[in-house]
């Protein structure tokens, strides 16, 4: 009885080693809460913890929250920063694309230019909301949008 | 009078109607409705030891609570409710309940004037957002960093195509809308921080499984980028009506929950259930096993003929990086470390103009592999170095050769070996004593099994059972023929490759309990078990034939039998890896470790072969020589072994 206990006990210790990381993983993934945490390391972050109380955050509130909200240019220069930050000094790739998609821009490689030579510019700051205005405005002096 | 026939009106109109609800659920009875597959798929049921009830735990999801129990009932309570809503609102079963409710519609010629779902508001946002979306299963691959992604994670993503911008050659891409599609995930909601209380709840059922809804972009960016994990999406070829009648139903399921269970009802179950739905016919529900791994959706989405479309890869950040770094000349590649390592840029003055944005370009997708974490928190020193690289790349115009990863075809997770594992064979320990075995694995891939399609240099193992019957015992241990030979409850191997890039450790761990070999079964089955934990750290170099790794591992034994109960023991192992082809590997093992507190030691040397005829059935043989100086029973022995693997 006292081996089973053992082996029990390191069943159980192995298994909470492993499910430290549980909320993160695969099927454990935690809704992402949005709007009240706005940002990806706070989305990130939500998810990782596996955030409780997500029912409000279900599918329901998800279309009118993720769905279009997530389509909003602040919304997603917040989320996909990085990325949109590494095309912008290239002049060119998917996130920027998509970018041009949501702002309704068709010439996208004519944003790419514009965008790269204003690179420094619009990423002196790490606030999404001051990005798109000055991604904005950029575009607007070229006539794009 | 008026009055009159105004209640004779409205009377026979009451009448009318009510006698229509009759004879709704009067055909429904007729045609045994109830007992349809659509049905009872619509609300899921399921039978646990012969009682049928719904596998959605959240009441909400039934009209009537007997509905959890009992599909007449619900079917009952569905139609009157239909045909007796007066004011619709979010809450109308209508609105809640689309899916159904059209099918019921459809089925039994309902008056359209009981459907009006343009009252439906919620419903309607939902719908508009994503009618006509392609249907896609995306498997997000496996991430053996963290033992419970390990096996990888399912989830949906509805995409929209627009053939407008799907052509536009200017950024060489055809899935540069994939940013903006939605991702549908199911998962488990905790409600505690405590890692045992949050294993105990995962495996027991004691956390809600929800459906939830967000932005594809925050799937790709945890995933592909942050995890450098690939994420493969496969289209489902569904009409016009399943598209409809898969979101309807998705909205019917968002609303409600169903108990999460880590190993059986998981996010791969409750897609597979989810899809059946669509269309029973497809019987994907009884393709897959008791025990679901994500990759196990994979396979039975694609086992129903013509119904994946495409499958598309989109390589993790990790991939790209290599890559392009692989296209680079001796130098260049030097200087990206080099470079990196010193957070200096001068490089870049020495190369021809031609070089420079390709060049650049390794370095930026360099650093976001390399400093995920930093780039993904916008703090540190790599990320404030990253804007000075981005504000020169910035300077350097456009990299013409952009790069298209095509997909591994070998590495098609469907396409891999089944994860349970029947081993038969027979053993020879010690030059004497013959033994049949029977092994069982439950999931799901070790260092020599087939790697068509699995995680390469990887191990990971759940709950791997070895059972022996001896032909022959020593004279003076005549009791039991038939032993419990070990259980391995779980082992977790990453052998990664250092890289010119990269020097990660490698790292093995496994726990489970075996038998000490010549103990007495005299004494009782368990008094001959030694529980045990083995951790690893090492270092390997590989490549296209095998391996070499190196490790420091450290053991800790219990047992009632030794000395100090408990034996804790360090030393060095080494484990190489020969595979020249698909069908035969060749593994070589050797281990040397101390005691702390005594003056034992232990090595064991061993070798293993394996033979694959097919992708799901093989032979092994393998030898191991074991010395242990101390305390143990036997002391130097050979061990042989053949066997046939069968996977299933």
């Amino acid at each position: 009885m006292k081996k089973l206990l053992v082996v029990l006990f390191a069943f159980t210790s192995m298994a909470s080693a492993f499910a430290a990381s549980y909320g993160k993983a695969g099927c454990g993934l935690g809704s992402v809460v949005i709007g009240d945490q706005p940002g990806f390391a706070q989305v990130f972050a939500a998810t990782t913890n596996g955030t409780s109380g997500s029912q409000t955050f279900g599918i329901s509130s998800g279309t009118s929250n993720c769905g279009s909200g997530g389509k909003s240019a602040v919304m997603f220069i917040e989320a996909n920063k990085a990325s949109l930050a590494n095309d912008i000094a290239r002049g060119q790739g998917e996130t920027l694309s998509s970018l041009a998609k949501i702002y309704g821009i068709k010439d996208a490689s004519a944003m790419g230019s514009a965008l790269q030579k204003s690179q420094s510019s619009i990423f002196a700051t790490k606030d999404s909301a001051e990005i798109s205005a000055s991604i904005e405005s950029v575009l607007k002096n070229n006539k794009l949008l | 009078m008026n009055f009159l026939l105004f209640l004779l009106l409205c009377f026979s109109f009451c009448l009318h109607a009510y006698s229509n609800d009759n004879a709704y659920i009067t055909k429904a009875h007729e045609l045994n409705l109830s007992e349809t597959t659509q049905w009872l798929k619509f609300l899921h049921y399921e039978k646990d030891f012969g009682i049928r009830s719904s596998e959605a735990d959240g009441m909400n999801f039934f009209i009537t609570k007997k509905g959890k129990k009992d599909p007449k009932a619900e079917m009952d309570a569905e139609i009157l409710s239909l045909v007796n809503t007066k004011d619709y609102d979010d809450n109308s079963v209508l609105c809640r309940f689309p899916a159904r409710s059209r099918w019921l519609k459809d089925t039994l010629k309902m008056d359209s004037v009981y459907f009006p779902y343009d009252k439906c508001k919620g419903y309607n946002d939902f719908i508009n957002e994503h009618v006509g979306s392609n249907v896609y299963v995306v498997f997000s691959s496996y991430y053996l960093e963290s033992p419970a992604s390990a096996f990888g994670h399912t989830m949906i993503r509805l995409g929209k195509r627009d053939t407008e911008t799907k052509n536009n050659v200017e950024f060489a891409s055809n899935k540069q809308s994939e940013l903006l599609d939605t991702g549908i995930g199911y998962a488990a909601n905790s409600t505690t921080d405590n890692s045992l209380i949050y294993t105990f709840m995962g495996i027991t059922g004691g956390f809600q499984g929800t459906y939830s809804s967000i932005p594809y972009f925050y799937k790709i960016r945890e995933y592909n980028d942050y995890e450098s994990r690939d994420l493969w999406s496969y289209e489902l070829s569904l009409s016009d009506e399943q598209k409809l009648k898969f979101l309807e139903h998705l909205w019917e399921l968002g609303h409600t929950y169903f108990d999460y269970f880590y190993f059986t009802q998981n996010c791969s179950y409750n897609l597979i259930t989810l899809l059946d739905t669509v269309n029973p016919e497809w019987g994907l529900s009884s393709k897959i096993p008791f025990y679901v791994i994500p990759v196990d959706t994979l396979k039975a989405i694609s086992s129903v003929p013509s119904l994946v479309t495409s499958v598309n890869f989109r390589p993790s950040v990790k991939r790209t990086f290599e890559h392009n770094f692989n296209k680079l000349s001796k130098d260049e590649k030097k200087k990206i470390l080099i470079s990196a390592n010193d957070k200096d840029l001068s490089y870049i003055k020495l190369l021809p103009d031609s070089r420079k944005a390709i060049w650049t370009d390794s370095l930026i997708d360099y650093i976001d592999f390399k400093y995920a974490r930093e780039v993904l928190l916008e703090k540190g020193p790599y990320y404030e170095w990253k804007k000075i690289v981005l504000a020169e790349r910035s300077q350097q115009g456009l990299n013409k050769n952009a790069n298209f990863i095509e997909m591994p075809m070998n590495e098609r997770p469907e396409s891999g070996h089944a994860s349970t594992r029947m081993e038969l064979g027979a053993g020879l320990v010690d030059g004497q004593q013959y033994s049949g075995k029977v092994k069982l694995r439950f999931a799901m891939h070790d260092l020599l099994d087939p790697t068509r399609g699995q995680p390469t240099l990887a191990s990971l193992n759940f709950f791997e059972l070895g059972l022996r019957y001896n032909f022959q015992n020593n004279i003076e241990h005549k009791s039991n023929q038939f032993q419990f030979n070990y259980l391995k409850i779980f082992e977790i191997a990453t052998l990664n490759p250092w890289t010119e890039f990269n020097k990660p450790l490698s790292l093995l761990a496994e726990t489970g309990t075996k038998r000490i070999e010549g103990c007495s079964d005299l004494e009782g089955a368990f008094e001959c078990q030694s529980p045990y934990l083995e951790v690893g750290g090492g270092v390997t170099k590989a490549n296209s034939l095998g391996s070499v790794s190196v490790f420091l591992q450290g053991n800790i034994n219990y047992s009632g039998r030794f000395n100090n109960h408990i034996t804790t023991l360090l030393g060095p192992k080494f484990i190489g890896l020969y595979r020249p082809c698909e069908d035969f590997v060749l593994a070589i093992k050797g281990l040397w470790q101390k005691e702390f507190m005594d003056h034992e030691r232990v090595y064991t040397l061993g070798s293993e072969m394996r033979y694959y005829f097919s992708l799901n059935f093989g032979i092994k043989e393998s030898s191991e020589y074991l010395s242990n100086s101390g305390t143990g029973i036997l002391t130097n022995y050979w061990k042989h072994d053949i066997s046939v693997l069968y996977y299933f």
